[in-house]
C-alpha cells in the first residue's frame, strides 16, 4: 500500500464474509486508519453505527447473509456519514435512490478502494 | 290429389299424408320430414297457416316447404314465396316437374344444413379455441362505437361476463393509471400510423389485483382510409411476468454469490501464499482447498429453497475426501438443515481441521482416532435451534517438531470466521493426545421439516 495515507481516520467495514472483511480491515488499517468493526450483520452494523463517536467513511456490503444493508445505509445518510458499496450484484439490483453511490463489484481492487475512501476524506 | 302424390312419390322417398294442416303438424311432430308438401287449401289450416307455424318454430324453421296452388299468376306465387315457401306450383304440373322440384329443393335443403353445420363447427372450434387459449377477443365497430367483447375479456379486465356494454370507456378505466396515458397513445398511433397495435400493459380490477395483458389488435380502414373497425385479441401475461421476474432475481443472485466466491477464492489464494514455503507447497495446498470449496459447491447446487444441505452431507462429504478409514466414527442426526450462506464457511472450517488431522494429527498416525458428535438442540439461545459439534482426537502421539494444531488458518476459521460470519460458540484446544473443537452455531428457524425428511 505504500506510505499510510489514511492516518487517524475512522473507517466503518460492514461485510458478512469474514475472509474478505478480515482482508479489507488488515489493507486498511496497514493505510494507517482506524478501522471500526468489521460489522457481518445488519443488526450489528446498526449497533456500531449508533454508537460510534466518529465515522469519516464506511464501505458498506449490499448483502450481509441474505439481509439487505439498507437500514444502516440509511442511518448513515442520517448522520451525514459518507460511504460506498462493495458488493456482488449488477447496478440494475441496486435501488434507484442508491444509484448515486460509489459502488465497487467484487473481487475489489483493495488500492482503489482506499484511494476512493481517501478521496471521501478529501473533500 | 293426396293419393296421386303419394303414389308419384312412394317410388323414391318415404310419403306420409295428411288431410289438413293441423294433422300435418301432429305428423311433423311424430317424425321430423325431409320436406313438405302442402296444398294452400286445406280445411281447418291451410297452406299459409302451416308454413306460418313451422316457420315459427325454431326446429322446423328451415324444413323446406313446397306450396302447391291451383292459383295461377305471378302475384300467387309471390305471395307464397314470401310467406316463406321454398318453393310454389301451380296446380296442374306434370309428374316430372314436381319430382324433379322435389329432388332439387331436398337437395337444396342438404347443402344448406351441411353449410350451416360447418359454420357451426368452425365457429365452435373457434369459441375453443379462444376459451382454451383464455383468449380476450374484441371486434370493435369505430363508426358506431359498439364494441363486442369475447367472455374472457370482460374476465380479464375484471368485469363479470356481461356486467357492462363493451366500450372504450369500459376498457381504458381499467387500465393501471400508470399505464392508462401510454397505452392509449399506443393505440392511436397505431391507428394513424396504419399499424399493428401491440401492448402490454396493467389492469387494475376492483378487488385491486393488478394483472398483466398483452393486446395485439388491427385497423381496418375505408376506401378515403377512415378506419371503420378494429379486431384484436389479449392474453394475460401475469403468471409469464412473475417468473421473469423471478428469474430476474436469481440471476443478480447468482451474480453475486459468484463474484463473492471469487473475492473469497482470492482472499484464500493470498493468505495460502503467504503462509506456502514455497510454489509446490502452495500449489498442493491450494489445490486442496479449492477441491474443498468445488465440494460445497456441488452440494448447494443439488439443493434448492425448500431443501437444504444437511451437516451429515457436509461432513461425510469431507470425510470422504480424507479418506479417514475405521480411525473415524462420526454420529448424530440426519437431516439438520444449514442455511446455504452459512455452509461455505462451515465447510472450509470442517476442511481445515480434516486437513490437519490429516497432515499432524489423528489421521497421520495409526494409533490415532477422531470423533465427531453433533447434536441438536430444538430451542437454544435466542429461541432458536442450535447445531452442537465436537471434534475430539484422541492418541495422537507427540513427536519432536510435530505441530499438531497445524498452520493458524484452520484455528483463524474456528476462532475467528465462525464466530464472526454465523454467530458460533467455538473452541480451539490442543490437548496431551490431541486436537479438542466445538463449535455451536444457530440455525434457520424451521427444523421440523428437515428431520421429517430425514
Amino acid at each position: 500500500m505504500g506510505e499510510p495515507t489514511l492516518r487517524g481516520r475512522h473507517i466503518l467495514v460492514v461485510e458478512d464474509e469474514y475472509m474478505l472483511a478480515d482482508e479489507l480491515s488488515a489493507e486498511l488499517d496497514e493505510a494507517g486508519a482506524i478501522v471500526l468493526g468489521p460489522a457481518g450483520t445488519l443488526e450489528s452494523a446498526l449497533a456500531m453505527i449508533k454508537a460510534a463517536p466518529r465515522i469519516d467513511v464506511a464501505v458498506i456490503d449490499v448483502n450481509l447473509g441474505g439481509v439487505l444493508a439498507y437500514p444502516a445505509v440509511d442511518l448513515l445518510i442520517e448522520r451525514r456519514v459518507p460511504f460506498l458499496f462493495v458488493t456482488g450484484y449488477d447496478a440494475a439490483a441496486i435501488p434507484d435512490r442508491f444509484a448515486n453511490v460509489v459502488r465497487y463489484e467484487k473481487p475489489i481492487n483493495l488500492s482503489s478502494v482506499a484511494r476512493a475512501v481517501r478521496q471521501f476524506i478529501d473533500t | 290429389m293426396r293419393d296421386y302424390l303419394r303414389q308419384l312419390l312412394a317410388g323414391r322417398y318415404e310419403v306420409e299424408a295428411a288431410a289438413d294442416g293441423q294433422q300435418a303438424l301432429e305428423a311433423i311432430d311424430r317424425h321430423r320430414p325431409d320436406l313438405v308438401l302442402a296444398d294452400v287449401m286445406m280445411p281447418r289450416l291451410d297452406g299459409f297457416g302451416l308454413l306460418k307455424a313451422l316457420r315459427a318454430r325454431t326446429d322446423t324453421k328451415e324444413l323446406p316447404v313446397i306450396l302447391l296452388s291451383a292459383r295461377a299468376g305471378e302475384e300467387a306465387k309471390v305471395e307464397g314465396l314470401e310467406s316463406g315457401a321454398d318453393d310454389y306450383l301451380i296446380k296442374p304440373f306434370s309428374a316430372r316437374e314436381l319430382l324433379a322440384r322435389t329432388a332439387a329443393n331436398l337437395k337444396m335443403a342438404r347443402v344448406r344444413r351441411h353449410a350451416g353445420e360447418a359454420v357451426r363447427e368452425s365457429q365452435e372450434r373457434l369459441l375453443n379455441a379462444i376459451e382454451v387459449g383464455r383468449l380476450g377477443v374484441w371486434d370493435w365497430n369505430i363508426a358506431t362505437g359498439e364494441i363486442h367483447w369475447s367472455d374472457e375479456h370482460f374476465r380479464m379486465e375484471g368485469y363479470a361476463v356481461g356486467e357492462v356494454t363493451p366500450s372504450y370507456e369500459a376498457w381504458a378505466s381499467r387500465i393501471h393509471p400508470d399505464d392508462r396515458a401510454a397505452t392509449e397513445a399506443a393505440l392511436r398511433a397505431a391507428q394513424e400510423t396504419h399499424s399493428e397495435y401491440v401492448r402490454e400493459f396493467r389492469v387494475v380490477h376492483p378487488d385491486s389485483s393488478v394483472h398483466w395483458l398483452y393486446a395485439r389488435g388491427r385497423f381496418f380502414y375505408d376506401n378515403q382510409a377512415h378506419p371503420i373497425r378494429m379486431v384484436g385479441a389479449m392474453i394475460d401475461t401475469t403468471e409469464r411476468r412473475g417468473w421473469e421476474e423471478r428469474q430476474r432475481v436469481l440471476v443478480a443472485e447468482l451474480q453475486h454469490r459468484t463474484r463473492n466466491l471469487l473475492a473469497v477464492v482470492r482472499s484464500m489464494a493470498d493468505k495460502t501464499a503467504s503462509n506456502s514455503t514455497d510454489l509446490g507447497d502452495f500449489r498442493s495446498r491450494f489445490r486442496d482447498r479449492l477441491g474443498a470449496m468445488a465440494r460445497v459447491q456441488g452440494l448447494l447446487s443439488r439443493f434448492n429453497e425448500h431443501d437444504r444441505v444437511t451437516f451429515n452431507d457436509l461432513i461425510h462429504g469431507e470425510m470422504v475426501a480424507v479418506d479417514g478409514g475405521d480411525r473415524v466414527t462420526l454420529s448424530g442426526p440426519k437431516g439438520i438443515r444449514l442455511r446455504s450462506s452459512t455452509v461455505q464457511v462451515l465447510a472450509m472450517a470442517l476442511h481445515e481441521l480434516a486437513t490437519n488431522a490429516l497432515k499432524y494429527g489423528a489421521l497421520s498416525q495409526r494409533s490415532g482416532r477422531l470423533s465427531v458428535t453433533w447434536s441438536l438442540e430444538p430451542c437454544g439461545e435466542d429461541g432458536k435451534p442450535w447445531l452442537h459439534v465436537d471434534w475430539r482426537e484422541r492418541g495422537v502421539g507427540m513427536s519432536p517438531g510435530s505441530k499438531p494444531g497445524g498452520g493458524g488458518e484452520g484455528r483463524e476459521l474456528i476462532e475467528q470466521a465462525l464466530p464472526y460470519q454465523l454467530g458460533a460458540k467455538t473452541s480451539f484446544e490442543l490437548g496431551s493426545d490431541g486436537v479438542h473443537c466445538t463449535i455451536s452455531m444457530p440455525l434457520s428457524a424451521n427444523q421440523k421439516a428437515a428431520n421429517a425428511h430425514g
